[in-house]
């Protein structure tokens, strides 16, 4: 248990007090509970049901492979270990004093390991995820195509210099599959006038492997696609790394510079890592682009959980959409901290994909009480699992990404 | 075991039962209230009294043990402590079944949490509150606290949470459903806590699971104040908070009345249980704090002046450096008044998550005496000495809690846990003490032992109720481990 044992004291500090399963928000005034609060906030338990599927039973789990009583490649920890889309909800809502008190128990990091141990132990991956991870070692995608194909979303008008400062990091989902994003990116960086470039040789960020406990395998090594993003990064000149998806983001920010993974991907950057929604925000704040066109629209925002609770940043997408001309931004009664994943994360879209779709759907339903016009979103891969569900329920809900509006408030 | 699992899948639906491992090592819990656990050989979810009946119907029929779970807030007194037995996961009973503002009580099923029925009242009966444990998570829930003679919020002026019980639907293990108090009666409601005859509610009360499957159960819901505060006493030493904090409670105008030693507040940021952490300056060394709501300023103020002079009283007596009023900063007012609240929950930050509370009921008068005990007993296992307090019916009784935190990744550390806890078992006994939830380890066998009619009767009524001794064995030394 060489990864897990890392883990162990996270592993111990369950106490089994079930704060994992349901959302905590402070009252607005003594005694007034915001509408949010004490809600449903785990898709893996409130599906599944049983403890296993929540955080608190994970952790225990942890501790019984720990004490060797659970067989790391006994198939009846598939659905338990991997039917979860690793949306940090539960860690969030159990560390809440964390700052105050010390306390620290990395929920996300016990199941994505558990899941290592597991693959490494020759459990076999649910659904499409070996097959993906497969391809990501030969391809470097985990949508199977072709990597010559990885810059055919670029417009063939488009010529970026070879190297710059600022590296638009694409990720896998906004290149082969919502290429739109990818453009309307460009486009805004174009019309804002930002000097950047694209690696001509990117990788998978390595996300959809991390998250799946594809670690190093006879497949795929997650440390060779960081260690080669990263050089391609160096090579380009970049000092700036501006992601649209929540994921790479997440991996770029986080997994590639920092202690949970430091030891597996072996590699580190000190590169300054931006959502395009926080480089977005400081050119609007700096006065540096106007938006100018009106974009008439009430919108609700729903919080990527790779960009939110697992990095923190949820401001920078509402700022912006605020700043954008005839944009009316209501708010779901589960956001921030809070908020409900999309189902698509943790390699449930592609392990449990009508699952992912469910998930997703009792976001829109959410969203639809509101009566907005849109359910806008920060990450390329909430974006497609929530276009999913749209078109699976029939919502009359439109799917936007913050870069698509702003895109739209340029002109 | 295959043929037991299709059998309750026949009964509650395939995805309703499982036998995997992994799923039944997740409901252990070593820690709250018992550190003794072991996992289920099955669970199984049941959704009505019906699934509930045949559940039990077909255990004792195969002489299987039964446990059942609500909230599983007690932590390991909710799991199984003998090999092989079923888990009654009673989550999917979630419904709030009837609330009567005339008659004041709301019905719950077991799986309803604090903060659901919180919620709940919230928006529809904002002028009543259940009463819900105090510093427990919200995700405890009602018929837990109120089975197991919890401690809620207003027990200070309402007494044990199993006070507030005015009747309870059970399906014994025969697969009977019984129903105690009024609504025994066919046409009653669920006011009264008695039938004709003696207190069968109170059986089920404190009987940690052995006796039956409560699937329903009525509750007193208590008026919301308009008006809160908090006020608190500091003081020296233990000798000094008890007796002015009697004099306040037997004003009866106390909502609740808690409080603890230094360290209770200190190891929240604690790393090692010892040493324990110096008394920061700020921190009386033993402290009480009295919740209080009235319906106007001039009724809370009322009240707070009779709290004043009772101070007052006692510093002439004492001295002002011994009795104190302790001023508590805004943001403790508010975290003591926000229901519900997380409060407990960063002990488990001390290290490495380790946390039994070992609660017992004392006279109150004598509150201070077992608290400089616990003191003393866990000074010497080198335990931090992390003491809670509180005063239950105005203080005609009390808790005294001293919370153990551990490292549960230490084998030699549970062995001192239980240690302690065996030494604090028995002086605790001979000073009059009566455990809070007694655990199945310690605590049940050494109080049967010594107190033999009341323990035969236990077995004899138990054996009534319950002659395969199919629910959960191994708790209050039934059946199964007779103490010598």
């Amino acid at each position: 248990m060489k990864y897990l044992e890392k883990f162990r004291e996270d592993a111990y500090n369950c106490l089994h007090c079930r704060l994992c399963t349901f959302t905590w928000m402070w009252p607005t005034e003594p005694g007034v509970w915001p509408e949010g609060s004490f809600q449903s906030t785990c898709p893996s338990g409130e599906k599944f049901k049983f403890e296993a599927f929540f955080g608190g039973g994970r952790s225990w789990i942890a501790r019984s492979m720990l004490e060797g009583k659970q067989n790391p490649s006994d198939p009846e920890l598939v659905d338990v270990l991997f039917a979860c889309p690793t949306c940090g909800s539960c860690q969030q809502q159990c560390t809440l004093e964390e700052p105050e008190v010390g306390y620290r128990h990395r929920i996300i990091a016990l199941i994505e390991t558990m899941r290592a141990e597991c693959v490494k132990a020759g459990l076999g991956l649910p659904g499409k995820q070996k097959a993906f991870g497969i391809h990501v070692g030969k391809e470097h995608n985990p949508y199977m195509e072709l990597h010559k194909d990885r810059l055919a979303w670029l417009p063939s008008e488009v010529k970026l210099p070879e190297k710059s400062e600022t590296v638009y990091f694409v990720g896998c989902t906004s290149a082969y599959r919502q290429k739109e994003l990818a453009r309307a990116t460009v486009e805004v960086f174009q019309k804002a006038g930002v000097d950047f470039t694209i690696l001509r040789d990117e990788w998978c960020c390595a996300s959809p492997l991390l998250r799946t406990g594809q670690w190093e395998t006879d497949w795929v090594s997650a440390k060779s696609i960081a260690q080669h993003n990263t050089q391609e990064a160096e090579r380009a000149g970049a000092k700036r790394i501006v992601t649209t998806c929540a994921g790479c983001y997440r991996t770029w920010k986080k997994d590639y510079v920092e202690e949970e993974y430091k030891d597996i991907l072996e590699t580190s950057h000190e590169f300054e890592v931006l959502h395009t929604t926080e480089l977005l925000e400081r050119l609007l704040k700096g006065g540096e682009i106007e938006l100018g066109k009106e974009v008439k629209m009430r919108v609700t925002y729903h919080d990527p959980c790779h960009l939110g609770r697992h990095v923190s940043v949820y401001d920078p997408p509402r700022n912006v959409l605020k700043i954008i001309p005839g944009i009316e931004l209501v708010e779901m009664p589960r956001i921030r901290e809070n908020a409900w994943c999309c189902g698509s994360g943790g390699g449930v879209k592609s392990g449990y994909p009508d699952w992912a779709v469910e998930i997703a759907g009792e976001r829109l339903k959410e969203a639809e009480k509101l009566g907005v016009d849109a359910i806008v979103s920060a990450c390329p891969f909430c974006w497609r699992n929530l276009s999913d569900a749209i078109n699976k329920y029939g919502s009359k809900l439109k799917m936007y990404d913050v870069i698509e509006l702003v895109n739209q408030a340029l002109g | 075991m295959e043929e037991l699992a299709k059998a309750l899948k026949d009964i509650v639906g395939t995805e309703n039962v499982s036998a995997a491992k992994p799923i039944c090592e997740a409901y252990v819990t070593r820690g709250i209230m018992e550190i003794r656990s072991l996992a289920p050989m099955v669970v199984v979810r049941p959704k009505s009294v019906e699934e509930v009946v045949a559940i039990l119907c077909l255990a004792n029929e195969r002489k299987v043990p039964v446990v059942p779970h609500s909230g599983g807030l007690s932590g390991g007194e909710a799991t199984p402590m003998r090999e092989g037995a079923v888990l009654l996961d009673l989550r999917r009973m979630n419904q709030i079944v009837e609330v009567d503002t005339d008659a004041r009580y709301m019905v719950v099923e077991p799986g309803v949490t604090s903060a659901q029925a919180w919620k709940f009242m919230q928006e529809k009966y904002p002028d009543y509150r259940p009463g819900i444990p105090d510093g427990a998570p919200p995700s405890a829930t009602l018929v837990g606290d109120h089975l197991d003679r919890g401690f809620h919020f207003l027990s200070t002026k309402y007494g044990s949470a199993a006070e507030a019980v005015l009747g309870l639907e059970v399906v014994v293990p025969t697969g009977e459903v019984v129903r105690t108090g009024s609504c025994a009666s066919p046409n009653a409601k669920w006011f009264y806590r008695w039938m004709f005859g003696p207190d069968l509610t109170g059986l089920f009360l404190g009987s940690q699971g052995t006796l039956g499957v409560v699937t329903k159960m009525a509750i007193k819901i208590f008026p919301m104040p308009k008006v809160r505060d908090v006020v608190a006493f500091g003081a020296s030493d233990w000798k000094y908070i008890i007796d002015p904090c009697l004099d306040v409670l037997k004003t009866e105008k106390v909502d609740l009345a808690q409080g603890g030693n230094y360290p209770l507040a200190t190891c929240r940021r604690a790393k090692y249980r010892w040493p324990p952490s110096p008394k920061p300056d700020f921190l009386p060394k033993v402290w009480m704090n009295f919740e209080l709501g009235a319906d106007s300023k001039e009724e809370l103020e009322n009240i707070k002046r009779r709290i004043d002079e009772v101070l007052r009283n006692y510093q002439k007596q004492y001295g002002e450096k011994n009795i104190f009023f302790w001023k508590l900063d805004m943001r403790s007012i508010v975290a003591r008044l926000t229901k519900p609240n997380r409060i407990s929950v960063p002990y488990a930050g001390h290290k490495g998550g380790g946390l039994l509370f070992i609660t017992w009921y004392v006279p109150w008068k004598d509150a201070a005496k077992f608290g400089e005990q616990a003191e003393r007993s866990m000074e010497k296992y080198r335990f931090s000495p992390v003491i809670w307090l509180a005063a239950v019916d105005h203080g005609r009784q009390g808790l005294v809690m001293p919370i153990v935190l551990f490292d549960p990744k230490s084998p030699e550390e549970l062995k001192e846990v239980e240690a302690l806890d065996t030494e604090m078992t028995e002086k605790f006994f001979e000073m009059g003490g009566i455990p809070y939830r007694p655990n199945a380890s310690v605590h049940a066998p050494m109080v049967m032992s010594k107190s033999i009619g009341y323990y035969s009767l236990l077995k004899r009524l138990k054996q009534a109720v319950d002659p395969n001794g199919i629910m959960h064995p191994g708790r209050l030394a039934l059946l199964q481990e007779e103490p010598t």
